[in-house]
């Protein structure tokens, strides 16, 4: 019995915290339709706040935790509804909860440019005196700290409980729940309740970090995604409705799951060690699956949802017929002809290797383009299935020396199989909830099975070999970038057949509707599954290939792998951000994710700017949620049929193209020609190696290279470049150090002019709207024939 | 008087109307709402094209025309529901476009929507005192529920109950009751007997008389045309998002035929 008790004082305080970031989840989920994972981030941010002010800064605890909570906190969120969310209100689910996530990856980076980027120790506790015991029976304490987060919780419950029940604020929050468009009908301005709503909810993220933080040895963001997934099992325990039910969810994570499991199953047992970080996400799986009340979908209860436009056809369809015709007999083949050509001869290794690794990516991010722009669902869980076929080809060929080839057909079959399985929850759940299934189900891949050394090796990482087949090694990075480029090219096809055939057709019918497309005939539970086992099939392809690539396929330490579920949030934001309806979608945003990193290097910007980029494109993305790929093609369509209908300004146009281009590539040119090039090599070439060498390198030897005299270097240099290949097997031919300035400027040029061009992907200058004659003259998808004839 | 460009039947522009309410100083010459030259549609697609008509202090008009010609979007236009990409809209002669959805209701517009109109979630009273709270303030809003229940005895009974529980003339009831204690100065009923059985459509017709008689405009949309002009002084013929004929009621019925196909 005092067991039970001591289960129950241990636990209560993290259930609080549950709690209260839970409730925040809830109140904005349902006064404006947006799941907001950010709020891990949000938290993070109040917490860091207090650290930098409370404990670097010596204020008062107090007035430090006070401004964090009580000021910054609801104004970021204020600030998020303002500037993104508020322009995505009528979106679908899928779009926001992209916004949500790209924001989650890239506040907490925003964050560290002012916080800083060292490990934070300690975090500071908002209690007087944090460890002063309590005791409530002889055995059982509860330090100060504690006890100030239950009070603390524990009365914003009870507020918000009657702030919900009793007052008229309360009750638009409810109506609004239900309806946006019918309160603002009824006479209430629903986006100011919308806001009050979310500055409340910015208050409870606040306090949720500023309470947690104490509890942590360190102050770390991923600390605070991992405390919002489990939030969102307490939130889906509640029914994502139920103040009491949602405290008691977190209370349940908290105490049963977090303290008398372990307590009864021991705590050294190893068995302990999986299933204590992994309750959270069984409960939240087994609620999504099992409970029936809780996938009431929120779109078929707005009675007024029909005053949302449908989503336009894509824009390549209704491109006038001679620029198709340009398009995809000339300038496609000649584009990729120029890439094959530049990547084969021209370029050098390393940018070779970079551009396979965007290869092997893009075989990835096409199970995306399938899963989430064929059929309409959003997995999170693809980085997992692309870790299922990469460790599947490891332990084939380490254990019984297969063929890596027939590994990788292997491998997918495997990820294939999984992915049927995640289908079997997907038969019953859609939109946001199979989205936090497979995210559940991908971090209980994690905890429970990446850690088995029959997955992901002995020492966390399986090594994977290079194929040999029909006389070629393949070890060699041109030949290995070639069998990638023949997969994606296959895969790719192949996707689009299943799309213009008849399943691509049931898939889009179930997309709009499925209880419409079961009573038109189609078997939803029959394609649910194919386009999941052909979606992950795909994945598994590219993940195998990612891990030949990389020679290894790690689990990751701190979750930092590729194959880990954190990068499974980072495939999606990206693919749907670009455009996930097409396969150039995917490509492109493959190839930016590995060449983005080279280009902030180039322009001397820390790394972090990749990911508060990330953010800015969730911003870019509230304007043009069908994707930046799609939109500008849409502006290039619109813009070729204005260039037609008026020569002059066609004229004009190009003029400004031509001299964008030459403002961009003289100066570059100008600026390569007369760089210093020794004192710069080492730096550059150093940054630039690959990362898995670069981290082997620095940790070999604890080299910085800002220290050392330059008459030291031009040995490091060799030193470097020996271990750096012992370290990168692969990549024995590589030239690390001589990429010259004139690949820079033809990148920058080719950018420019795929940017600036008026007859290609054009339409950045006057990107309003079309004026009326010419939005006539883009006519819809069923006109396109008549142009043809 | 109803009016439209293009139409045989005008009696008078709006551009007069206008000017009459600007400078003439004669009130009773400014039409409660003028719609002017509005185009409007959904994202690429456009259902309103260059529709004009004009709706007088306490007369009730009527929108007729087939399945999609835009009779329910020419209601969501007035309502703000839907945005013009064209033209304006003139309450008292001034100018609401573009205002947000709740101004326009607080101006005195209120729209009971198409299909399900109430809160399903929230209980009979919570649906009234929403709207009784926005519209009279916190103060008045127990007097108005009073007021609503002794109406409709219906819904004081049902007060604590799931509004989504109440059946569709229920429901009807409870839209309108809102309508009938705070008269707006226009109701715009969009297809309000849809779904509901013959002898409950007479009942929310003989509502809409009863909040016409109390000096309310109306805008009613309806597929029951024979219902519609016996209730209407004025109507708007729509024909494939644009306006063909408008004007006083005994005038339009003989175009009806042409426009609708019988039957409907």
């Amino acid at each position: 019995m005092e067991d039970l008790l001591v289960y129950i004082v241990r636990g209560f305080p993290a259930g609080c915290v549950y709690g209260l970031v839970a409730m925040a989840i809830v109140l904005t989920y349902k006064t404006s339709g947006v799941f907001n994972l950010a709020f891990g981030a949000q938290a993070y941010v109040a917490a860091a706040v207090f650290y930098k002010l409370g404990k670097e800064h010596d204020w008062p605890i107090g007035v430090a935790a006070a401004l964090a909570v009580l000021v910054v906190s609801p104004l970021l969120a204020l600030g998020l509804e303002y500037f993104i969310f508020r322009h995505m209100r009528t979106q679908p689910l899928v779009v926001k909860l992209v916004a949500a996530l790209g924001l989650l990856t890239a506040l907490p980076e925003i964050t560290k440019l002012w916080f800083g980027k060292e490990i934070k120790n300690l975090p500071p506790s908002v209690a007087p005196s944090p460890d002063r015991l309590y005791k409530i029976t002889d055995r059982v304490t509860i330090t100060q700290d504690r006890l100030v987060t239950v009070i603390a919780s524990l009365l914003v419950f009870a507020a918000l409980t009657a702030l919900f029940r009793y007052t008229v604020l309360g009750l638009r929050m409810r109506a609004i729940t239900e309806s946006p468009r019918m309160v603002e009908l009824a006479g209430v301005n629903a986006n100011m309740v919308s806001r009050v709503a979310w500055t409340l909810s910015g208050f409870l993220a606040g306090l949720a970090g500023v309470l947690f933080a104490h509890t942590e040895p360190q102050l770390r963001p991923d600390n605070y995604t991992g405390l919002l997934i489990v939030s969102i099992a307490a939130a889906a325990f509640g029914l994502f409705k139920s103040i009491p039910r949602t405290l008691a969810g977190g209370m349940i994570i908290a105490i049963v799951g977090g303290q008398m499991i372990p307590g009864w199953l021991g705590v050294e047992r190893t068995i302990t060690s999986y299933i204590r970080p992994s309750f959270p996400f069984l409960m939240l799986f087994a609620i999504l699956v099992f409970v029936p009340g809780i996938r009431q979908s929120r779109e078929t209860t707005d009675p007024l949802a029909g005053v949302d436009p449908p989503p336009p056809a894509l824009a390549a369809s209704y491109r006038d017929a001679q620029l198709d015709r340009l398009t995809r007999k000339i300038l496609f083949p000649a584009f990729i002809a120029a890439v094959l050509y530049l990547v084969l001869f021209l370029l050098p290794g390393l940018w070779v290797s970079r551009v396979t690794e965007g290869v092997c990516l893009a075989v990835i991010f096409l199970s995306i383009t399938v899963l989430t722009g064929l059929s309409g669902q959003l997995s999170l869980a693809q980085s997992v299935f692309a870790g299922a076929g990469a460790f599947t080809v490891g332990q084939l060929s380490e254990r019984y020396g297969w063929n890596p080839l027939i590994g990788l057909l292997f491998g997918a079959l495997i990820a294939a199989a999984a992915g049927a399985l995640v289908a079997l929850p997907a038969m019953r759940l859609g939109g946001l909830y199979l989205a936090v299934a497979t995210f559940a189900l991908a971090l209980l891949a994690q905890n429970a099975l990446y850690g088995r050394d029959w997955v992901g090796g002995f020492a966390g990482q399986v090594d994977i070999p290079r194929p040999k087949a029909f006389g070629i090694d393949f070890g060699e990075d041109k030949p290995f970038f070639v069998l990638c480029a023949v997969i994606l090219t296959l895969l790719s096809y192949a996707v689009i057949f299943v799309r213009r055939g008849s399943t691509g057709r049931f898939l889009f019918a179930m997309r709009g509707s499925e209880t419409a497309a079961a009573a038109s005939a189609i078997n939803p539970v029959k394609y649910k599954l194919i386009v999941f086992a052909f979606s992950s099939f795909i994945a598994g392809v590219g993940g195998a290939l990612l891990g030949m690539y990389q020679g290894v396929a790690s689990t990751g330490f701190e979750g930092q792998s590729i194959f880990s579920p954190f990068y499974g949030l980072v495939f999606v934001v990206l693919v749907v951000t670009l455009g996930v309806r097409t396969i150039q979608g995917a490509i492109v945003a493959a190839m930016s994710f590995v060449l983005f990193p080279l280009l902030l290097e180039w322009l001397k910007l820390p790394i972090e700017f990749s990911l508060i980029l990330f953010g800015f494109g969730a911003i870019t993305f509230a304007r043009h949620p069908e994707g930046i790929m799609e939109a500008n093609t849409r502006k290039s369509v619109l813009r070729a049929a204005e260039n037609k209908a008026n020569p002059r300004l066609a004229r004009k146009r190009r003029l400004i193209a031509w001299a964008m281009m030459c403002a961009i590539a003289v100066p570059v040119l100008v600026r390569s020609a007369t760089r210093d090039a020794g004192a710069t090599e080492l730096n550059v070439g150093f940054t630039v190696l690959p990362i898995e060498c670069g981290t082997a390198w620095e940790a070999y030897t604890d080299f910085d290279p800002e220290g050392v005299d330059a008459a030291q270097r031009p040995a490091l240099h060799s030193a470097c470049k020996t271990e750096a290949r012992k370290h990168f097997t692969h990549t024995s031919g590589i030239k690390l150090w001589d990429y010259g300035g004139a690949w820079k400027a033809l990148f920058l040029f080719l950018f420019g002019f795929l940017r600036f061009s008026p007859s290609l992907i054009d339409g950045r200058r006057q990107g309003g709207r079309p004026s009326d004659e010419s939005g006539e003259q883009v006519p819809g998808p069923t006109d396109r024939e008549e142009v043809s004839v | 008087m109803a009016t439209a460009t293009g139409s045989g039947t005008t009696v008078s522009s709006p551009e007069a109307g206008a000017t009459a309410g600007a400078g003439a100083g004669v009130r009773a010459t400014t039409p409660l709402l003028a719609v002017e030259h509005i185009d409007a549609g959904y994202g690429p697609f456009r259902s309103l094209f260059d529709v004009s008509f004009t709706i007088e202090e306490g007369a009730a008009t009527a929108i007729l025309g087939p399945n999609g010609c835009g009779k329910t979007t020419t209601a969501r236009v007035v309502t703000g529901l839907v945005k013009p990409t064209a033209g304006r809209l003139l309450l008292d002669g001034v100018d609401i476009t573009g205002l947000p959805a709740w101004r326009i209701a607080r101006a005195g517009i209120i729209h009971a929507p198409e299909g399900r109109s109430v809160f399903a979630s929230l209980t009979v009273e919570e649906n009234l005192a929403l709207t009784f709270v926005a519209q009279l303030g916190k103060k008045e809003s127990p007097r108005a529920l009073q007021r609503a229940y002794e109406l409709f005895p219906r819904l004081g009974e049902r007060r604590k109950q799931q509004a989504g529980t109440l059946s569709g003339g229920e429901q009807r009831m409870l839209s309108l009751a809102r309508v009938m204690v705070n008269p707006p100065r226009l109701l715009v009923a969009d297809e309000l007997s849809l779904g509901l059985a013959p002898i409950i459509v007479d009942e929310v017709f003989q509502t809409l008389e009863t909040v016409k008689s109390t000096g309310t405009s109306i805008l009613i949309v309806e597929q029951h045309v024979q219902r519609a002009l016996a209730l209407a002084d004025h109507a708007v013929l729509i024909s494939k998002g644009s306006v063909v004929a408008s004007g006083p009621v005994e005038e339009i019925r003989a175009h009806v035929d042409e426009i609708i196909p019988s039957g409907l």
